[in-house]
């Protein structure tokens, strides 16, 4: 029965360490992978040069159970005398936070979007002239369209069949309308330079294009935004320029969690252009910064689609 | 005779590691209260380090009675004088630890300039570097020692980086001067910290090989 409760531990994936008088008698593989010890060299010597930790030793005289950061692992322990039970949790807990890292992501594509929304129904509420008011409807419906598509495709993976060609000029009346309470408390406007057709999933674009816009309006001094797109041989590009401070710290700033130096007194989360990144890529582009004389400019590109089989003409200027 | 002098030797061996613990938890506390701005978890890396003194006079006062009583000779004694030398490092890195969450406790006032990342990772490579100190130090285990050097270099670098990017801050904007000052000093506590362990490192090797081997850049 010991034999076969030995050959059980050997093979575990739970660790257990049992000491007696303050030594170690045994450790399983487990236990000595999580405490990052050979075995041979501790079985015997005192257990503190195997847990080579004062709050695990405080634990395994004291016992109880706890979680504790060792040996760059997360480590679930409970002691019993003369017993030392350990479960790694560490997948557990990178799963935890690529879980908190999605909600975040999630609530920032939903934010703006439905601050919009939420804008337009007040005006609703207060009362619009017919026709307004039948233009207002039909942009709330296409928004609760995009956000459902966006649902439905979680997470944020956008399927390539999804892609389509499309004129960029086609996504500017909807992103005007939708972003004019913004404009108007900035006294602000787009100067929109737009000519080409692109091929991607449209709702990505725009949804690339309103953060572009959106951190255009927060983070801009001027008043003129302006939105170009250009053509060279790797395919088409397509940037939103501010008036501002220049930066030069463009790449750290395409990652998730890093905000501008001058950002510090306007909300944000510092995701925005990391998903603007995320999105490009979905459809086989790149995202990127650049500083200006005076402002910045931040550009997505399209490569060149060369799929002359079902999906239509290739990317071309559209005039 | 001898088993008196081992177990007196054990002692001091887990009273070193129970005081290396203790630096990394202080080390890792600092980082995580960095990147949380956390002012109450650095109060508590502030106040560990009144232990650490503690604990180092004791481990000193019981090395030099069991040197004196003893007589050690050959590799006990340099077992004692690595113990005498590793305690004054360790109390300096703990120094430096409780230097980190007092800047801390500065910088949580206000809005962050910028979300805090290569700080409290030059602090997790602290805590995995005091790991090896004492996986090398319990298990007399010289590679892990030598793995500290290349660890340290890592430091240097990102202490380097980190100089860089500040200052670029600073001359972008001067209104981002003083947290970007106090932000370099979080940045060289971490580099003077991981300099000394690098030192105990050092001191384990010679306690190990007899032989005192340093990096290259740092012989002179």
């Amino acid at each position: 029965m010991e034999a076969l409760l030995q050959s059980a531990w050997e093979a575990a994936r739970e660790g257990v360490l049992i000491h007696a008088q303050g030594r170690v008698a045994y450790l399983n593989p487990a236990a000595a992978l999580f405490l990052e010890v050979e075995r041979d060299k501790v079985l015997g010597r005192p257990l503190l040069l195997a847990l080579r930790d004062h709050k695990l030793e405080a634990i395994c005289r004291m016992g109880g159970e706890t979680t504790i950061e060792s040996r760059n692992r997360t480590l679930w322990i409970k002691a019993v005398p003369g017993v030392l039970l350990l479960w790694d949790k560490t997948d557990e807990k990178n799963r935890s936070a690529a879980l908190e890292e999605s909600s975040r992501i999630l609530a920032h594509e939903f934010r703006t979007p439905v601050a919009g929304m939420l804008s337009i129904l007040e005006a609703l509420q207060n009362g619009l002239p017919a026709a307004e008011a039948q233009e207002a409807l039909q942009m709330l419906y296409q928004e609760t369209q995009r956000l459902c598509r966006l649902v439905e495709d979680l997470p944020l993976d956008r399927r390539p069949s999804q892609n389509r060609t499309f004129a960029i000029e086609e996504l500017r009346g909807r992103l005007e309308r939708f972003l004019a309470p913004q404009l108007a408390q900035k006294s602000a406007w787009i100067q929109w330079q737009t000519p080409h057709t692109v091929w991607a999933n449209p709702d990505a674009v725009y949804q690339a294009l309103l953060n572009l816009l959106d951190n255009a309006l927060k983070y801009g001094t001027g008043s003129e935004i302006v939105v170009q797109s250009g053509q060279n041989s790797q395919g088409v590009w397509l940037e939103v320029r501010n008036e501002g401070q220049p930066l030069n710290d463009f790449e750290r700033l395409f990652q998730a969690g890093q905000r501008g130096m001058h950002a510090a007194n306007v909300r944000g989360t510092g995701l925005g252009l990391a998903l603007v990144r995320r999105l490009a890529a979905g459809w086989g582009g790149s995202a990127y910064g650049r500083a200006l004389e005076n402002g910045n400019a931040f550009g997505l590109t399209f490569p060149i689609h060369a799929d002359t089989t079902s999906e239509g003409p290739s990317t071309q200027v559209s005039v | 005779m001898r088993e008196i002098l081992d177990r007196e030797l054990n002692q001091l061996t887990e009273q070193t590691i129970r005081m290396i613990s203790l630096v990394r938890e202080m080390t890792e506390k600092s980082a995580k209260a960095l990147s949380a701005q956390d002012p109450r978890l650095a109060q508590e890396v502030i106040a560990q380090d009144a232990q650490v003194d503690a604990m180092e006079l004791e481990i000193e006062s019981k090395t030099i009675t069991l040197v004196a009583r003893q007589a050690l000779v050959a590799s006990d004694l340099r077992f004692a004088f690595t113990i005498i030398k590793a305690l004054t490092d360790l109390e300096r890195a703990a120094d430096y630890a409780a230097h980190v969450a007092e800047d801390v406790i500065l910088l949580a006032k206000e809005p962050p300039l910028k979300n805090y990342i290569t700080l409290p990772d030059m602090g997790r490579r602290l805590t995995l570097m005091l790991d090896l100190i004492s996986k090398s130090f319990a298990e007399r285990d010289i590679e892990a020692a030598k793995e500290v050097f290349r660890r340290d270099d890592e430091i240097d670098s990102l202490y380097e980086e980190v100089s860089r990017e500040l200052l670029t801050y600073m001359m972008e904007d001067p209104r981002t001067i003083t947290k970007a000052l106090t932000l370099g000093r979080v940045a060289r506590s971490y580099e003077r910290l991981g300099d000394h362990l690098e030192n105990i490192s050092e001191r384990i090797i010679y306690w190990l090989t007899g032989k005192m081997e340093k990096k290259p850049e740092d012989v002179y």
